[in-house]
């Protein structure tokens, strides 16, 4: 370090020019002087990895075959939520997410992802629905190759594997949908910050827990 | 051990939903159906009866299902490497049933662990997103109108 006024080196420490007595001038010292050292951290913005994890769910939930997935312990919207939850890791690296960090940006997720879905579902139903009748057929097929099961069974089964758009299937769709995906997008976002846990670490709760 | 507000509603919350599943058939509850329908293939060759009539899940999810509630009520704690486990073993069932093995047995307790490892996790996050976020934005909006 150097005297700004003579020139003169200077030890790291020094607050004073050993030389002329001039003040030394850090050139960091007005951060040091504004920022308080337990400054909080910066807020965490949510709305960006949601936006993000929920189109990703509701595009992967809405593309015939590939919605299959959902099957599986409804894996896409797992994966929405924890999208959502590993963009919000990335913000601030260093930084350990909560519990309640990841259930709140898979909730958001989930509720984003059900409104792009119902939006995005419609046209593509549409359009697939020529394209999956012989699908459907070797379906119905099947069901009718099992006289155990029921009459209304068989026919409610046949109306859920149906292509058809109504304002009744959208609305009820779109209700269970923000049920559904809000619930697991937040468990796929918990379930992420658990697992970006190192070992025998523990995300720091803001609150104590009751 | 002491149970917060947030611990009852949900273990209230995933009765609900088990007795849901169960009473669907009995009581042939189609809204039930198509709600479920929306997360699970329901394949009936696949899932449990009662009364000669499918579940509306399949073996799979009611054992996830169950197991989460299960653990819930036992106040169960969270651990991290039984539910990396937990996930670990579950991939490896399903990609077992497609290739070797298609065991009920296997598949009811790999998606039972399942359960049983997420809910401590998910008690403790929901418990904390209501504390932090939902006061804070409670709190804000309390400020917003003084």
């Amino acid at each position: 370090m150097q005297c700004n006024q003579c020139g003169a080196d200077l030890p790291e420490e020094a607050r004073f020019c050993l030389q002329c007595g001039s003040p030394v001038q850090r050139p960091d010292s007005e951060d040091l002087t504004t920022k308080p050292p337990d400054a909080p951290p910066p807020e965490l913005d949510f709305i960006r990895p949601a936006l993000a994890g929920g189109t990703a769910l509701a595009a992967l939930s809405s593309i015939p075959v590939v919605n299959v997935g959902n099957c599986l312990c409804c894996m896409w919207v797992l994966g929405g939520g924890g999208l959502a939850a590993y963009m919000l890791s990335q913000q601030q690296p260093g930084r350990r997410l909560t519990y309640g960090d990841g259930a709140f940006v898979g909730v958001l997720s989930g509720l984003f992802g059900a409104i792009v879905y119902t939006i995005l579902s419609i046209p593509i139903k549409i359009i697939t629905a020529p394209l999956l009748r012989s699908q459907q057929e070797q379906l119905e097929q099947m069901l009718r190759n099992m006289p155990e099961l029921e009459e209304w069974m068989r026919d409610l089964l046949m109306r859920t594997l149906s292509a058809e758009v109504s304002i009744a299937t959208v609305l009820f769709t779109f209700i269970s949908n923000l049920i559904m995906y809000a619930l697991f997008a937040m468990i796929g976002g918990i379930v992420l910050v658990a697992i970006l846990q190192k070992r025998g670490a523990r995300p720091v709760s803001q609150t104590p827990l009751r | 051990m002491m149970r917060s507000r947030t611990h009852f509603i949900l273990i209230a919350g995933s009765l609900v939903w088990l007795a849901a599943i169960v009473l669907a058939p009995l009581l042939q509850l189609e809204p039930v159906y198509r709600f479920f329908s929306l997360i699970c293939h329901q394949n009936p060759l696949r899932s449990w009866a009662l009364a000669g009539i499918p579940l509306p899940v399949c073996i799979r999810c009611v054992s996830i299902y169950t197991g989460f509630f299960v653990a819930l009520v036992f106040s169960m704690r969270p651990r991290t490497a039984v539910l990396k486990f937990a996930i670990l073993a579950s991939l490896a069932e399903v990609l077992l049933q497609s290739t070797l093995i298609d065991w009920v047995v296997l598949r009811s307790f790999t998606g039972f662990a399942l359960g049983a490892a997420v809910a401590p996790f998910v008690r403790i996050g929901v418990d904390e997103m209501i504390e932090t976020h939902m006061r804070r934005s409670r709190q804000g909006a309390l400020r917003d109108a003084m």
